[in-house]
């Protein structure tokens, strides 16, 4: 089984990631991308996830743990592994309010040294509202079980969130899970 | 190249009417349909991936029309269809279809020598069939392309590529003629499609070395590869035998191309880069390809006129006494029949079509893969394809605003190109086929403006002073468009449409001694040029030179039939000429093709009346002054 944490980007999935390696679920990462001011705790991310449109063969990797894959590659997650057998995936579904999503890619990209574009930009929201109803149209046509979470709601009651997360991993740590959300908050909120 | 010869001897031939834009995609679907690309939906050799992030070949699903072995599959008839353009995804046809692809991963090295890429066979149990027939680039030697290129021998062929380029190139040739020829013995058919497409590329890379040397070419290049595409001709005869030998004198061929190729004075004065065709590669194109139909009930050893590529569908299911769609803009050839056909009819073949998926809007797709590069989500690669798809997706939609723009359609044009310009405002195509349908449309005013300010910001093609004076003349300043005309002419002497559209304008101010110089100077550049000898068949009416006022008018009609004001002045040629008969056939012919061509009526109910018949008189008398809608 292959946990697939997903959404659009600054929608909490490093927040989640954080939760899930913190309450002892084996995560795919390779820190290539190191914290900084847009994610003190750390991406939790796994650089081959970038290159999914050409490159799967890495997957065999992800079995049994959970892996960030934003919304916009989740179509381009291979059903099936190099020699035929079948992945089993299960999704965690990351939800945050569009301004909130686009002021924090803002923020980030002017962090990172990069041209945002303007705001408001319709463009923009179309196109990931576009990569979101792509995601969970593929999620459900291949029958994947999508766990929703909210972004807000996991800042104010982490333990709820937890709990949730437990009925997915045998042996969840759910108050260290919860710990890391309220650990991680100031970072959060800010971003 | 006798097979050739046989074929036209004892059928019929002419020239072929292509269509624009002049691109092998677009014109063999129209070919496959019989409509335009605004119809059949295939608008370029490339179109957006369906999740926007890159490109792929033009896919035979985008095809939303019927092609003829859909039409023919329908009334329990079998084809087989090899290599032809747009034919991937390989369609579940009645019969056996070979796409394009089958010609991919040739084998350079023989160590490489594989099957044929899976699914382009159906079907498929014939797949390792097909693999078997292939030829590649491997199997040939130097001595197999001696006959093209005499001198071979001496060529370093770790330096020069164009020999292995030749050779890659008779490979994907001679795998489609083997599957064809065996598909053809092994299957039963009623219909059978080839497409070769080496003449067509090798072309592009070595018509440029064929006699008389151009000035770009070296003298070694010219020595070692003139013969390249005379020997690509007899090579092609010689398949053309076989085929002929294998379909039996019982079968109707019909061999067309779907646009001529310059190779003489006309062909472009730059290189390109070998084995591509650059988007300018249209350049080296004629607008008239060919024609020859051999077969029962076929005339035998005579031309005809005026025939279009979408003439060919309709054609074809004549011959098969299937009805014609009465949607299809194309006719059935009957002049090459020896007994014109009963024709039958339909409204359409089209019922019944699934809807198309919703495409990916291609600028929010891009906003959004450029965001996720840019926080560091995805690979820069994503990027480059979403670019690459939205150039395809610009270049569709410039292509069908050019199919708009030459079916008389300015305005269905005119918002397309207003985004592209919008998109892209140095892109200089755009802005000048966007004045172009303002022109059409009428909007004179306008096409100064933008004339003016191009010029303010720094140069005009001569293009634009061409439109500028149309549109001058338009509006009643004609010293301006006098002008103009001049610096088209000063910007490009060697472009025969400047100098048509100037005999155009000294004819139209009844100077015909000059209009007659311009008229013969776009003709010595180019003589496909319908609409100068259509001037040049004015100016030698205007003079009372009657037989070379008819044969200006043929020339015209040879190059597109579908000319009513060429089929009227040659009436009136043949009338000055006393013979009466080809004369009113002309003149109906210009009533025909036009809605409405008052003078051809007038002539007509003349005629008409002289010869005693007044109720067809007074018929063309009123339809004269009926008003058009």
């Amino acid at each position: 089984m292959i946990t697939v944490v997903t959404g659009l980007p600054r929608s909490g999935t490093s927040m989640m990631m954080q939760m899930l390696a913190a309450g002892g679920c084996p995560v795919l990462t390779d820190g290539v991308r190191a914290a900084d001011s847009n994610n003190p705790q750390g991406y939790f991310e796994y650089e081959p996830v970038k290159r999914l449109p050409v490159d799967s063969n890495w997957l065999p990797l992800a079995q049994g743990k959970a892996i960030k894959v934003v919304a916009a590659l989740v179509p381009y997650l291979p059903l099936a592994s190099p020699d035929g057998a079948p992945y089993a995936y299960r999704a965690i579904f990351l939800r945050r309010d569009w301004q909130e999503v686009s002021d924090s890619q803002m923020r980030m990209l002017c962090n990172l040294g990069r041209e945002p574009l303007p705001q408001p930009s319709p463009r923009l929201e179309r196109g990931m509202e576009q990569d979101l109803a792509r995601a969970r149209s593929w999620l459900r046509q291949h029958g994947v079980p999508v766990l929703e979470v909210d972004y807000r709601q996991t800042l104010a009651a982490p333990a709820e969130t937890a709990a949730r997360l437990a009925t997915l991993f045998p042996a969840f740590q759910q108050e260290a899970a919860a710990r890391a959300v309220l650990a991680g908050c100031r970072g959060y909120t800010a971003g | 190249m006798p097979n050739l010869a046989r074929l036209v001897e004892r059928g019929v031939m002419g020239n072929l009417a292509s269509l624009q834009p002049c691109l092998t995609p677009m014109l063999w679907t129209s070919i496959a349909t019989g409509r335009t690309a605004d119809e059949h939906g295939v608008l370029g050799f490339v179109e957006p991936r369906p999740d926007g992030l890159g490109i792929v070949p033009a896919q035979s699903s985008s095809r939303r029309v019927k092609a003829l072995w859909n039409m023919l599959g329908e009334s329990g008839l079998r084809s087989c269809v090899v290599a032809w353009p747009v034919s991937d995804p390989v369609e579940q046809i009645s019969g056996v279809s070979v796409s394009e692809r089958m010609t991919e991963n040739l084998a350079v090295r023989h160590d490489e020598i594989g099957p044929a890429p899976s699914g382009c066979v159906y079907p498929a149990h014939l797949e390792p069939f097909v693999s078997e027939l292939r030829i590649h680039p491997c199997e040939l030697t130097p001595a197999d392309l001696a006959g093209m290129i005499p001198q071979v021998a001496g060529i370093d062929l770790g330096q020069d590529l164009r020999p292995a380029h030749l050779a890659h190139l008779l490979a994907r040739c001679a795998s489609v003629h083997a599957v064809a020829t065996a598909v053809m013995e092994a299957e039963p058919w009623d219909f059978l499609a080839v497409y070769y497409d080496a003449i067509d590329r090798a072309g592009h890379d070595f018509m440029a070395y064929r006699a008389p040397r151009l000035p770009h070419i070296s003298e070694r290049d010219f020595e070692l590869y003139r013969n390249v595409m005379d020997g690509l001709y007899e090579f092609h005869d010689a398949m053309l035998g076989r085929l002929m030998e294998l379909a039996g004198e019982d079968t109707t061929i019909v061999l067309l191309s779907d646009h001529g190729f310059q190779s003489g004075g006309l062909r472009p004065a730059a290189a390109g880069h070998l084995g591509t065709i650059p988007a300018e590669g249209a350049d080296w194109h004629r607008m008239l390809g060919v024609l020859a139909m051999k077969g029962p009930g076929i005339k035998a050893d005579e031309r005809i006129y005026g025939a279009s590529l979408l003439d060919i569908a309709p054609t074809v299911l004549a011959l098969f006494g299937l009805p014609v769609g009465r949607d299809l803009p194309g006719r059935v050839l009957s002049g090459a029949f020896v007994h014109p056909p009963q024709l039958r009819w339909v409204d359409t073949w089209e019922t019944g079509q699934a809807a198309a998926a919703e495409p990916v809007d291609l600028a929010d797709r891009e906003a959004s893969i450029r965001q996720l590069a840019g926080l560091g989500y995805i690979s820069p690669e994503a990027v480059e394809g979403v670019e690459a798809a939205r150039a395809a997706e610009r270049e569709a939609r410039y292509n069908l605003a050019t199919v708009h723009l030459h079916h008389g359609r300015p305005a269905r044009a005119l918002p397309l190109l207003e985004s592209l310009c919008e998109e892209r405002p140095m892109e200089r195509r755009y802005g000048l086929a966007w004045l172009s349908a303002l022109s059409r449309l009428g909007r004179h005013a306008e096409v100064l403006r933008e004339v003016n300010r191009m010029e303010a910001g720094g140069g005009v093609a001569a293009q634009a002073h061409l439109l500028a004076a149309a549109a001058c003349l338009a509006v009643g300043l004609e010293p301006e468009a006098s002008r103009r005309l001049a610096q088209a002419a000063g910007l490009e002497p060697e472009n025969p449409i400047v100098h048509q559209v100037a005999g155009d304008y000294q004819l139209a101010r009844g100077r015909h001694a000059e209009a007659r110089a311009c008229y013969e100077r776009a003709i010595a550049i180019d003589a496909d040029n319908a609409s100068a000898h259509c001037g040049l068949a004015q100016v030698h009416l205007e003079a009372g030179e009657f037989s070379e006022a008819a044969e200006s008018a043929l020339s015209a009609l040879q190059c597109a039939f579908w000319n009513p004001v060429a089929q009227f002045r040659l009436g009136r040629a043949m009338e000055g000429l006393g013979r009466r008969d080809e004369a009113r056939r002309a003149y109906h012919h210009a009533v025909e093709q036009s809605q409405s061509y008052p003078e051809a009526c007038l002539r007509l109910s003349a005629m008409y009346q002289e010869d005693g018949d007044f109720q067809k008189g007074a018929a063309y008398r009123a339809q004269a002054y009926r008003r058009v809608p």
